[in-house]
């Protein structure tokens, strides 16, 4: 019965007209019978449901249930009619719909038994443009080396991160404090109040840069200063142009911070967790350490050229993107990026510090991902990439592994925080620029004649 | 005799009295507890501009309730079922 319906139009005019770049306006009249129709069958099925005093249930007669719940009914079978009508305009019209429609009209919009519907909506959809060619690309395939510099780099990071954290009095460089952290626009209106928010406080290789409440500020070791627990520090900062908070984006921002308790790593000694590793002595941990290197090492070789592959893309096709998408994308540019940093192996603290770099950079960055996007999603479709569930499994499991987690929980945390389509975006996107790698023009090059290509996610 | 908007109350809708309106062309009111079947018949002729051929009435006393904080009276209130000659009708909704 739903299949019949569904498969009979209620449409008696589409028209669809340009409005902008990639925005389609489209005027649709539903037609008298299908009003008919679909407010009987609400009727109806109201009515043998309707629980009226004087009248047993669905006993009740039809126009007086009209009459009570004709309002309510009507309105809910227009939301059923327009969406059923924008589904069917969309696809009789083959159009490639992101974002959702804007239609200003439809709260004002009446349903009356007997009369035609007309109302129109706006939408934006994908941008129309010329691929650029995807046959022999020119790629430099870096030839990364992992040496012992690099080895003892790793090892000397694993010590800090599987170091002891020890309580102090007084803040230095580099140290982490814990406390209470609340932010404020230039209105008084609050957008975190987060306890137990974590700092550190700047080491002398970031120039003073520093991250607080996910917020990255220029002068952060100036206006924080080495505080001593108990002490409540006030940062203003102004809030970047592409935070996921609309609110927030070119706000001036007060943050206010408690400082609780003040905390020093203190390295692990490299034998000892060696030992702790399961090794037997620190030659054997290095060697794990070169390994598991050398497997990032294949992966950023991998990412450079990917890169090159995007550099190319973006050069090669010219086109407008859709506004209102552009201005919603920062909180995807975000997820994607997250996700890139994850791949690479990225321990959380440095892919936190990154997104909020991000956050402040202009909004150039968050359109050439969406213009990227676009152009890897048409190319996925004319190389036919898809990714299949053990594809998408595997890859939660590598990154779970990565980052110390059960790939089942990994899989849950994942999920919670919406990030699997992000995650199957970008293995799509991979494999559509693995599938243009494979008919590319690879040429090694030693890494110091390596110049990286633009930055982007790829 | 009773003016006759105080002598109608409301017309009482339930399974029964629909039953009676489309069957039998039977209208059932709750009226005025003072009013008369011919105070009814002339309210309903009236209102509802039609021609009344019988009225029924009927006094329901209203029942002994116990509720959390005691006893209540419910009110006493007179049904009356009026017929209608054939072919007048009465929308009542």
């Amino acid at each position: 019965m739903a299949d019949a319906d569904t498969k009979t139009s209620i449409t008696s005019d589409i028209k669809v007209e340009d409005a902008g770049a990639c925005l389609k306006k489209i005027t649709i009249e539903i037609t008298p019978e299908a009003v008919d129709a679909h407010i009987g069958e609400s009727i109806d099925t109201v009515a043998a449901e309707a629980n009226m005093p004087g009248f047993r249930k669905g006993r009740a007669p039809r126009r007086l249930v009209e009459k009570k719940f004709g309002p309510a009914v009507r309105e809910e079978t227009k939301n059923r009619l327009v969406a059923q009508a924008y589904q069917e305009a969309i696809e009789k019209h083959e159009l490639k719909v992101v974002g959702d429609p804007q239609a200003n009209e439809l709260a004002d919009l009446e349903v009356v038994a007997g009369q035609p519907i007309s109302f129109t909506v706006e939408v934006e959809v994908m941008p129309e443009f010329e691929m650029p060619g995807l046959d022999d690309i020119k790629v430099q395939k870096p030839l990364f080396e992992v040496d012992d510099e690099l080895v003892g780099r790793e090892l000397d990071k694993l010590c800090v991160n599987e170091g002891e954290l020890e309580e102090r009095d007084a803040a230095e460089p580099g140290d982490y404090l814990t406390g209470h952290g609340i932010m404020l626009d230039s209105k008084g209106a609050e957008h975190h109040n987060i306890p137990g928010a974590v700092v550190q406080v700047p080491t002398p290789d970031k120039d003073g840069k520093g991250m607080v409440l996910g917020v990255l500020v220029e002068d952060f070791a100036k206006q924080l200063g080495l505080p001593k627990p108990g002490e409540k520090v006030t940062i203003k900062t102004k809030g970047p142009e592409n935070h996921e908070i609309e609110a927030v984006r070119g706000e001036d921002l007060t943050i206010t911070f408690e400082v609780e308790t003040v905390q020093r790593i203190i390295k692990a000694d490299a034998n000892e967790l060696a030992g702790r590793y399961g090794f037997e002595d620190l030659d054997g941990f290095k060697g794990a350490i070169r390994g598991r290197l050398e497997q990032r090492a294949a992966i950023d070789q991998q990412s450079a050229m990917r890169q090159q592959i995007a550099q190319h893309m973006l050069n090669g096709a010219d086109f407008q993107l859709p506004e209102r998408l552009s201005a919603q994308q920062a909180q995807r540019t975000f997820e994607r990026r997250r996700m890139e940093l994850m791949y690479r192996g990225a321990d959380p603290a440095q892919i936190e510090e990154h997104i909020a770099e991000l956050r402040a950079a202009s909004t150039d960055a968050s359109q050439r991902e969406l213009k990227l996007f676009f152009i890897l999603n048409k190319a996925a479709e004319q190389l036919e990439v898809q990714v299949s569930e053990s594809e998408l499994n595997g890859q939660i499991a590598r990154l779970a592994i990565e980052r110390g987690q059960r790939p089942e929980q990994f899989r849950q945390e994942l999920i919670q925080n919406n990030r699997i389509a992000s995650l199957y975006q970008q293995l799509r996107e991979h494999k559509t620029m693995d599938a243009i790698l494979s008919k590319a023009d690879i040429t090694d090059v030693k890494p110091e004649d390596y110049k990286p290509a633009d930055e982007t996610s790829a | 005799m009773m003016e006759s908007t105080h002598v109608i109350r409301r017309p009482i809708l339930t399974e029964k009295s629909t039953f009676g309106m489309n069957e039998q062309a039977r209208y059932a009111f709750e009226v005025d507890r003072r009013a008369t079947k011919d105070d009814v018949k002339a309210a309903v002729e009236r209102i509802y501009g039609v021609k009344v051929i019988g009225v029924a009435t009927q006094v329901r006393k209203g029942k002994l309730r116990r509720l959390r904080y005691g006893w209540v009276q419910e009110r006493t209130s007179k049904k009356a079922v009026v017929r209608l000659k054939e072919g007048d009708v009465i929308e009542l909704f």
